[in-house]
C-alpha cells in the first residue's frame, strides 16, 4: 500500500513538473494535425461579428471570408469543420486550453501574441481605419481626434484596441465587446469615432451610408494569420503549405471577390 | 492537465490594474446599493399598500425587473435608454445596478414586513398609535431583523452582478481583468486571482453584516 502511494505521488510529482515547463520548446506532445486525424474533426474557433471574415447567416450557421478558408483547410484534411464561438478576447485562452484546433478569426500576427500562440503565414493584408459620424464631415485625420473629451470607441482585446490606447494622449479610448456594439455606441453620439478593422468598417459604410464616414487611409499595415497551439511545428508548415496552394486559387479567387468586392452578401448575414 | 503552463508573475507585475479595478467595482456597488436601498424600500410598502395604484406600480416594477437579465438591462439603459437620456457609461452602469437590486430587495422588505404577526399593527393601532407610528416604531424594526440575512446576500449578488457592467465598456476589475488577458495571454492565472478578489470583497462584506445581525440580538435580549 505505502508503496502504491509512493509510486502515485512520483507520478504526480512528474506530471506537474512535466506541464509546468513547456515554455521555449519545441512541443514534443501531439500535434493539432494528429489530433484532427483522431478526433476525425476540425474545431474553429471564431468570434462572429467581423465583417466580411466571421459572421452568421439567418440559420445560425457561419459564414464569410474566414469560414470558407476553414472549410478548405477541412476538406484538404477531409475532415469535417465544427466552429466553436468566442468573444474575441476569449479566443487564445480557448486554444491554450485546448478548446479548439485553430483561431481563424481575422486575427492579426503580432509579437506579444506569438509568444502565446503560433502564427502561419499570412493570409490577408489589411490595416486600422478610423470612422467618424457621417454629421462629422471635417475630421481628415486621426491626429485631429486626438483632444481631450474625445471618445473612441474599440474593440476590446483587438489590435485596434492596443494601437489606440498607444496613438491617442488626450482623447480616452472605450472598450465595446465587439464591433456592432462600439460602432451602435458612435452612431447614437456617445463615441467620436471608431477604431478598427479597415475591411469591417468598410462594410458597416456599405450597410449604414450616411449616417458614418470612414476617414480616408491606413492608420497601420497589419497581416492576418491562423493561430494554433504554441511551438506546433508540424501544423504550421502544413497550413504554411496549403496557403501557399489556395491563395490565388480559383476557390479563393471567388471567395474574396464575394465577400471584399460586392454587398450582395449583406442580407443574408445577420449581426453577431 | 492540457499544455497550458502557469506564470503567476503576472499577477504580481499587475497590481495596480487589479486595485484599481477592485475600487471602480466596490465604488460602482457602493453608489447602487444606496440607490437601490430606498428604491426597494419604497417599492417594498408599494407592493403591500392598499392605494391600487401605488401597488400596481410597484408590481409590475418588480415583475419587469425581475424578468430581464441583468446583462439585457444594461445594454437597453446604455443603447436604448441612451438615444434620450444621456448617461453615460458610469452612471448606465449604477442606475442599471440600482434598479435592478431595488426589485430584488423591494421583494425581501414586502416579505419582512408581511412575516410580521398582523395582530402586532394591531395592538398598536389598539393602544392609539397611528398606522405610520405603528409602522415606525412596532412593525419595522421587527420586519429589520427578519429581513437583514436575506438583503446580506442580495448585496453580495450586486458586487457580483457588477462585473457585468464592463459590456458598457465601465472600466471594474472585470474589464481590468480582460484587457490583461487581451495583452499577457495568462487567463487562467488573471482569472483565478480576479475570483479570489471578489470572494475577499464579498466574503468582508458578510461579516460586516453578520457582525451588525449579532449586535442587533443581542440589544434585543
Amino acid at each position: 500500500m505505502k508503496k502504491w502511494l509512493t509510486a502515485m505521488l512520483m507520478i504526480t510529482v512528474l506530471l506537474i513538473a512535466g506541464c509546468s515547463n513547456d515554455g521555449g520548446t519545441i512541443s514534443t506532445e501531439n500535434s493539432t494535425l494528429q489530433n484532427v486525424a483522431k478526433n476525425k474533426k476540425l474545431v474553429i474557433g471564431m468570434s462572429p461579428g467581423y465583417f466580411p471574415f466571421d459572421m452568421k447567416d439567418p440559420n445560425g450557421d457561419f459564414v464569410g471570408y474566414d469560414v470558407d478558408t476553414a472549410n478548405a483547410i477541412g476538406e484538404w484534411l477531409g475532415v469535417p469543420v465544427e466552429y466553436k464561438q468566442f468573444t474575441f478576447d476569449g479566443l487564445i485562452p480557448a486554444l491554450q486550453t485546448g478548446e479548439i484546433d485553430m483561431i481563424l478569426a481575422g486575427m492579426t500576427i503580432r509579437g506579444d501574441r506569438a509568444l502565446a500562440v503560433s502564427f502561419s503565414n499570412p493570409y490577408y493584408q489589411t490595416g486600422q481605419g478610423i470612422m467618424v459620424p457621417g454629421s462629422n464631415n471635417t475630421t481628415k485625420s486621426w491626429e485631429e481626434l486626438d483632444v481631450k473629451g474625445n471618445k473612441i470607441a474599440v474593440g476590446i482585446g483587438t489590435t485596434g484596441a492596443l494601437l489606440a490606447k498607444d496613438i491617442f494622449k488626450n482623447a480616452e479610448v472605450m472598450d465595446f465587446e465587439e464591433f456592432p456594439s462600439a460602432a451602435t455606441a458612435m452612431v447614437q453620439g456617445q463615441a467620436d469615432a471608431v477604431l478598427y478593422d479597415e475591411p469591417a468598417i468598410a462594410v458597416w459604410k456599405l450597410r449604414n451610408g450616411d449616417q458614418v464616414r470612414p476617414i480616408e487611409g491606413l492608420i497601420s499595415s497589419e497581416n492576418l494569420g491562423i493561430a494554433v497551439k504554441k511551438n506546433d511545428i508540424e501544423t504550421i508548415l502544413w497550413l504554411n503549405s496549403f496557403l501557399a496552394n489556395y491563395i490565388d486559387s480559383p476557390a479563393e479567387l471567388a471567395s474574396r471577390t464575394k465577400w471584399f468586392e460586392t454587398g450582395d452578401w449583406l442580407n443574408e448575414v445577420v449581426d453577431e | 492537465m492540457g499544455g497550458y503552463s502557469y506564470d503567476w508573475s503576472v499577477i504580481t507585475n499587475n497590481k495596480e490594474v487589479f486595485i484599481d479595478g477592485a475600487i471602480k467595482t466596490l465604488e460602482i456597488s457602493a453608489l447602487a446599493l444606496l440607490l437601490a436601498i430606498p428604491i426597494g424600500i419604497i417599492f417594498g410598502l408599494g407592493r403591500i399598500s392598499s392605494n391600487r395604484i401605488f401597488n400596481s406600480i410597484s408590481s409590475i416594477y418588480v415583475e419587469v425587473m425581475r424578468g430581464v437579465p441583468l446583462l439585457v438591462l444594461l445594454f437597453w439603459i446604455f443603447f436604448v435608454l441612451g438615444q434620450f437620456v444621456r448617461l453615460g457609461p458610469y452612471w448606465s452602469a449604477v442606475v442599471g445596478l440600482a434598479v435592478f437590486s431595488g426589485a430584488f430587495i423591494a421583494e425581501i422588505v414586502r416579505a419582512g414586513i408581511q412575516a410580521v404577526p398582523k395582530g402586532q399593527m394591531e395592538a398598536a393601532r389598539s393602544s392609539g398609535m397611528s398606522h405610520f407610528t405603528a409602522m415606525r416604531y412596532i412593525v419595522l424594526p421587527q420586519a429589520l431583523r427578519r429581513v437583514l440575512p436575506p438583503l446580506a446576500s442580495q448585496f453580495i449578488i450586486l458586487i457580483k452582478d457588477s462585473s457585468l457592467v464592463s459590456i458598457i465598456s465601465v472600466i471594474d476589475l472585470t474589464m481590468n481583468a480582460k484587457n490583461l488577458v487581451a495583452t499577457s495571454f495568462r487567463p487562467l492565472e488573471v482569472w483565478t486571482f480576479v475570483a479570489v478578489i471578489y470572494f475577499v470583497m464579498t466574503f468582508s462584506l458578510s461579516l460586516i453584516i453578520r457582525y451588525f445581525e449579532k449586535r442587533m440580538l443581542s440589544r434585543e435580549n
